[in-house]
């Protein structure tokens, strides 16, 4: 052997394993607010983007044996959990077979895990819209705006409660991965439970999550603050919200947000037929795959923040020196709407000055 | 985790070495398809997922601009592992890469649900006059699957296998031993590997042997692959009905009986029971348990059933683990199984049995006993971990837990508030602190044992050796490395050394560069 130097030896097998291989959790929200599918009517109903949903969600579930997903209906009238559905037991659904209450799309020959799911989505998304239909009184019309941050805050939590807590709970509330791996988890847990609950540490590494969100909605009908809320706590919990927007609206900068700052991907299809093909390509890349594949986003976001009194999108504003909150106007009050913090006279006098005050400046100066 | 890389290794192996018109044929059955599809590794799962709703071929640079530059290797393994298994084809050029088309089909399908409705197995329409639950099948598994290990490990008293799995045991050098008596046999080195595996991979390496087996007696081998994937898309609890099986098929019921997949009340029933031993096949091995773990439970599970010797070896309710390690290499473990004791003795060197619980050491003499044996490291640190006594994990997590607390006091960057490109990025910083089980000083040692008997390895592969200059020498050695074939390189001499898988693409790579400059 020769002199040992500038050598380099790399084990082939050391980092062969570099992705790691492990369930994930993905958690989707559809927006179903009528407005914006009344607009999309000519190119895709939401019948159809469901569809698509639920193939999408196949494929999730065809990844990995224990991957897990949770299908969230936003509407103007409140979100709400289609699937899973803790009040449902999902054995019951799949011995009804023979009522065939659910849609030709879900075959009663298909894989049980698509089935479970694909028919608990359909009922429950029908029986979501008979019911707003019902009562679509002054409710809806009173407050057309999209319920986005509210469902997004319950991703949030059924995520939360998936990665931190037990798996024999995740068992139980999302029995829906049917009995075999239901079971065997459990029984892996329980030795893992042990002495209560000390298990967590282990379990809560194991499960990676994600969030897409589809909304065909209009910007302004997104309330920015609950969802930068939102946002943080994603961040915290370290997962992506990934976001379709349909329509023909300019980009969405208060949707376009949250995916940029959590690593996720956001797209803006005008046209969505063929959308499965954008599904299974651009949102098919699971969070263990994210550090290796250059993400299809887009690099220019509009950072553009909402005014914590109208409400409306400011590009020139006041901010509060305290909480940072951003204003459009001063409020009357000469109180931050925030902090309640007092705004110094002096300054909110300097900062409503009228422009002829400053030519008297000038006049001073050139004295 | 190691195993179940270990077991899909094993069945991908087999897979990729099937010739291309038998692959073909396997991908008729969409239960199949999906199956295969799970076994692949994250790579190649997305990049079918991007082809399967895709009408054109797709071409090679696209894939690559999807990738990281990091990331070379990861496509590289992934695109090898897809053509091997026929699953891509590449057009004239090499350019454009497609899916197989039946694969694709057949998926496709699976995915939207438009399938043959009897694809993943028939469910029996009529009511069984002699229904079972589906505790009955666990136990009937479980004993069934413990009877083989039982016996592996020589324990007395206990039934012998029948002689479909003794053949099964021998052919897979499980076990050996002169002339066909099964007292004979002996266990081998394999064989003690295969008892600290998991459940999931011991069933597949005997399925694997049987698929060996199969080949030999004509049958097909498609039919026989097929029936063990569909099973493992079954319901648990639910009957199937043996009319839609073939021929081949039907005559696997019996031998799958014996292995404890599948139950069947008599051998000219028309329905059967997958187990749960079945149903679990393709699924992640982190479900499952452990052999003695398995046991365990079966023993838990037929504690109030009649079950004969079964529940006399062991006290039931005894699921969690028994284990505790010291911090000096002592180890207690709560437990009189004789498996688990058995599995215990391969490792330990065991000095006192009470009543209820065995003492021993971990001793240097011990551990390579084991290694000598073929038990790797992981191995036996894996196995203390998912055996561990609660009481150690309760500790572990109170470490943890403090450890956490002291960095988010002393504001040391790990999980919360640290700046999100940073905190996205490979997740590192949140694996900063990981659950110790196990005294870290045992674990050190035990995998220090092994290395003292690993020093030399030896790879095959090619050498690349008289560049005429650094240049070329520095372009061909970091595109290997970016490949990850690359295994020895030396600068100043101007030589490094590829894997054999390596040398095709690395050759490719060398003569397109040096075309271009003859140009």
């Amino acid at each position: 052997m020769e002199a040992i130097s500038e050598r380099v030896f790399t084990e082939p097998t050391s980092s062969s394993e570099a992705i790691s291989d492990e369930p994930s959790l993905l958690t989707i929200i559809l927006d179903i607010s009528p407005l914006g599918w009344y607009k999309l009517r000519d190119l895709m109903t939401l019948e159809e983007m469901t569809k698509n949903l639920l193939v999408f969600l196949n494929a999730h579930l065809a990844l990995n044996n224990s991957n897990q997903v949770a299908f969230i209906a936003s509407s103007p009238k409140g979100s709400r959990f289609l699937y899973p559905n803790p009040a449902k037991s999902y054995q019951e659904v799949k011995v009804s077979d023979g009522a065939t209450s659910a849609r030709d799309f879900v075959n009663k020959g298909m894989y049980r895990q698509f089935r479970i799911v694909d028919k608990a989505v359909l009922e429950e998304l029908n029986e979501f819209l008979n019911e707003i239909n019902k009562d679509q009184d002054d409710t809806m019309l009173a407050d057309p705006a999209s319920k986005l941050s509210g469902a997004l805050s319950m991703a949030l939590t059924y995520t939360n409660r998936m990665l931190t807590l037990d798996q024999s709970i995740t068992t139980t509330t999302a029995s829906a991965i049917a009995s075999t791996t239901s079971s065997s988890a459990s029984a892996a847990s329980s030795t893992a439970t042990g002495a209560g609950g000390a298990s967590s540490g282990s379990s809560s590494t194991s499960m990676k999550s994600r969030i897409l969100v589809v909304s065909a909605n209009d910007d302004n009908d997104v309330k920015y603050i609950p969802i930068m809320n939102t946002i943080f706590a994603a961040q915290k919990m370290k997962l992506s919200i990934d976001i379709i927007k349909l329509g023909d609206e300019e980009n969405s900068s208060y949707l376009q947000q949250p995916s940029d700052a959590t690593n996720g991907i956001y797209l803006h299809l005008t046209d969505p037929r063929g959308i499965i093909q954008v599904l299974s390509t651009a949102y098919f890349i699971e969070p263990s795959l994210r550090p290796f594949i250059i993400l299809p986003t887009n690099s220019n976001v509009n950072y553009r923040a909402s005014c914590f009194i109208t409400g409306k999108a400011v590009d020139v504003g006041y901010v509060c020196s305290v909480c940072l909150c951003i204003m459009s106007i001063i409020p009357d009050s000469k109180k931050c709407p925030t902090c309640n913090s007092q705004f110094d006279e002096r300054i909110i006098h300097q900062l409503t000055k009228e422009p002829e005050v400053v030519k008297k400046k000038r006049k001073i100066d050139s004295k | 985790m190691s195993s179940s890389n270990l077991f899909k290794a094993t069945v991908n192996e087999y897979l990729e070495g099937l010739p291309k018109t038998v692959q073909s044929k396997l991908y008729e059955a969409p239960a199949t398809c999906l199956s295969i599809y799970r076994l692949l590794s994250p790579m190649a799962k997305f990049f079918i997922m991007s082809m399967i709703f895709n009408e054109k071929p797709v071409a090679l640079r696209d894939l690559d601009k999807w990738c990281m530059p990091s990331a070379r290797k990861l496509e590289y393994e992934a695109l090898k592992q897809l053509e091997s298994l026929h699953l891509i084809e590449y057009d004239s050029k090499a350019s454009h890469i497609r899916l197989h088309s039946t694969f694709r089909q057949n998926f496709r399908d699976c995915l939207t649900g438009s399938q043959d409705p009897t694809a993943f197995g028939s469910i029996s329409t009529t009511v069984d006059k002699h229904q079972v639950d589906v505790a009955f099948l666990d136990s009937f598994a479980s004993s069934k699957w413990e009877t083989i290990l039982h016996f592996m490990v020589g324990t007395e008293s206990t039934a012998t296998p029948s002689n479909s799995v003794l053949s099964l045991l021998r052919l897979g050098g499980l076990m050996e031993g002169p002339g066909r008596g099964a007292s004979n046999l002996k266990i081998t080195n394999t064989g003690f590997q295969f008892l600290l595996q998991d459940v999931n991979a011991q069933i597949w390496t005997l399925l694997l042997q049987y698929l060996n087996l199969t080949q030999e007696l004509n049958m097909d081998p498609v039919d026989v692959l097929n029936f063990i994937f569909v099973l493992g898309s079954l319901e648990l609890g639910k009957s199937y009905a043996v009319s839609s099986l073939s021929e081949t098929q039907v005559s696997m019921l019996a031998d799958l009986k014996d292995y404890g997949l599948v139950y069947r009340r008599t051998d000219t029933s028309s329905r059967f029971y997958p187990t749960r031993l079945a149903t679990t096949l393709t699924s992640d091995s982190s479900a499952l348990k452990t052999p003695a773990m398995a046991v365990e439970q079966a023993l838990d599970s037929v504690e109030g059933g009649t079950d004969n010797e079964v529940s006399q070896t062991a006290p039931p309710g005894n699921i969690q683990g028994t284990v505790i390690i010291e911090t000096n290499f002592k180890l207690y473990a709560y437990t009189n199984s004789p498996l688990e004791i058995a599995i215990l003795n391969l490792f330990v060197h065991l000095r006192t049995r009470f009543a209820n619980m065995v003492c021993g050491q971990i001793t240097r003499e011990s551990i390579r006993n084991a290694l000598y044996n073929g038990i790797t490291a992981d191995q036996i640190i894996r196995f203390l971990e998912t055996h561990a006594h609660p009481q150690m994990k309760v500790l572990a997590k109170e470490k943890l837990d403090k450890k956490i607390e002291f960095d988010t006091s002393h504001n040391i960057n790990t999980a919360g508030g640290a700046p999100q490109s940073q905190a996205l990025r490979a997740d590192g910083s949140v694996a900063q602190h990981k659950l110790e089980i196990l005294p870290p000083n045992v674990v050190d040692q035990i995998k220090l044992w092994q290395l003292e008997l690993d020093r030399i390895q030896t790879f095959d592969g090619y050498l690349f050796k008289d560049f005429p200059n650094q240049q070329e020498f520095d372009k061909l050695s970091s595109y290997a490395s970016e490949l990850g074939v690359l295994i020895w390189s030396d600068k100043i001499k101007r030589k490094f050394f590829v894997t054999k898988d390596g040398m095709s693409q690395v050759a490719d790579f060398a003569n397109r560069k040096l075309k271009s400059r003859g140009q």
